[in-house]
């Protein structure tokens, strides 16, 4: 059997998930602190 | 004309396995870094010294253990004891031994987790050796303490032929010869795999009450040191782990080459290019690190594939223009964005109510302190004898 595209495109898979989810994790977390702001000076 | 497709096809596929390997390894370095300076704010310029420790393991020690099973298995290995023999039999010790691991698998995967581990402690143990005089130090002495012991790796490799080779290098047999097809993809995909397991430890690390004392340490040493923290250590304890974690790319980049030497493990390559990643992308935040080291990798691969059709834009010997790009875009860079193209936020751990710690209504009864502490209660009202004359009454 060979391997190599199904590796190849595993690779690709890798090289596109991992990013993207980084970013989503970043933006949820900046969405996260940005709302607990607004909701504190509303507080305030 | 099909076969022409075909063959364009294979370049293409060769250039975007080359770019993920070096992405691969790249984010780590950087990642490495980003926990280094950006979190803990140890401006650490000699990320090279680590990666060649990394690389030095695999043609030292490795190399070395491999042979060693080669010689017990009788399968015809020429001598390699003495500096001439390792130099010059080396091609026919690695051809005979990738031929042994393509037979024996579980022997080729051992050796590679055995590299990667011990890659990962000498790089660890090699953190300690360069934090012992530079650690105490303030950034700018540090930094070019750092910067000496990179080049001090360098010579080292060149000079001791039993380390690397010396000046020739040495091929390293490939530990995954067992596999069939192209050992290039695997490496990458297992580097790929590999960075995504750092990646998922820096941030434990980083949303960890040590990743909070580490932002302490950036922020304001003297203020951690003052509620009792052991500065130094914690520095040098990042300073080790980050080292760790370099070598086992150096580890990485040997079995992506077959091959190691001490010039690939140079300066500029391995320390100011991440340097620049780190920079370009904010320091601070991994989406930064990852957005800056993805530019990065392909404007280099991208200027290193087509070399030649860039040539007629510059006045200047194609061959620096790499470096002109390293320079420029720093320039710009901190010019223009000294943040960098994503720059941090404050740290948030999930599971933790902000708002709760912030504004909590907590009540202090003040008065307390105005109250006589012979009228307390309590152990030391009993020894001034608050507490009898309370009874008494």
């Amino acid at each position: 059997m060979d391997w190599d595209p199904i590796l190849f495109w595993v690779m690709i898979i890798l090289w596109v998930i991992t990013p993207a989810f980084i970013f989503y994790e970043e933006i949820m977390e900046r969405r996260a602190l940005r709302k607990e702001r607004e909701e504190v000076v509303a507080q305030d | 004309m099909i076969e022409i497709a075909a063959s364009t096809a294979v370049v293409y596929q060769r250039i975007v396995i080359d770019i993920a390997m070096y992405f691969g390894l790249f984010v780590i370095v950087s990642m490495a870094l980003n926990f280094q300076y950006g979190n803990a704010g140890v401006p650490n310029m000699g990320c090279a010294v680590s990666a060649s420790i990394g690389g030095y393991t695999v043609s030292a020690l490795i190399t070395r253990i491999i042979y060693w099973v080669g010689t017990n298995a009788n399968i015809g290995m020429k001598p390699y004891a003495t500096d001439y023999d390792w130099n010059y039999n080396n091609q026919f010790n690695t051809y005979l031994m990738n031929d042994y691991i393509a037979e024996h698998a579980m022997f080729g995967m051992s050796m590679f987790i055995l590299s990667i581990a011990l890659g990962f402690v000498m790089g660890w143990f090699m953190g300690y050796i360069i934090s012992l005089p530079a650690i105490r130090l303030r950034a700018t002495y540090l930094i070019i303490t750092l910067i000496t012991m990179a080049d001090a790796a360098q010579i080292l490799g060149r000079n001791v032929v039993w380390i690397s080779g010396g000046t020739l290098g040495m091929w390293v047999p490939n530990v995954l010869s067992w596999y069939p097809g192209d050992r290039t993809i695997i490496t990458a995909v297992a580097t790929m795999l590999i960075g995504i397991i750092c990646y998922f430890i820096l941030r434990t690390m980083l949303n960890s009450p040590y990743g909070r004392l580490m932002r302490g340490v950036r922020e304001n040493d003297l203020t951690v040191q003052s509620v009792g923290k052991d500065v130094v250590a914690i520095r040098r304890n990042v300073l080790m782990f980050a080292s760790g974690i370099t070598a086992v790319v150096g580890v990485l980049i040997a079995y992506y080459y077959s091959y190691v030497i001490q010039s690939n493990f140079i300066r500029a390559t391995w320390t100011y290019w991440p340097w620049l990643m780190l920079m370009i992308g904010g320091a601070g935040n991994n989406a930064g690190t990852f957005i800056g080291c993805a530019l990065i990798i392909a404007m280099r691969r991208v200027i290193i594939v087509y070399k030649w059709a860039l040539e007629s834009f510059v006045w200047y010997p194609i061959v620096i223009f790499e470096q002109q790009l390293l320079a420029t875009l720093l320039l710009v860079v901190m010019v223009f964005r000294p943040d960098g193209l994503i720059p941090e936020k404050l740290l948030r751990i999930p599971g933790i109510d902000y708002r709760r710690l912030v504004h909590e209504e907590t009540e202090v009864d003040w008065r307390v302190d105005r109250i006589d502490p012979s009228k307390r209660g309590g152990i030391l009202s009993r020894i001034r004898g608050g507490g009898k004359k309370e009874e008494a009454e």
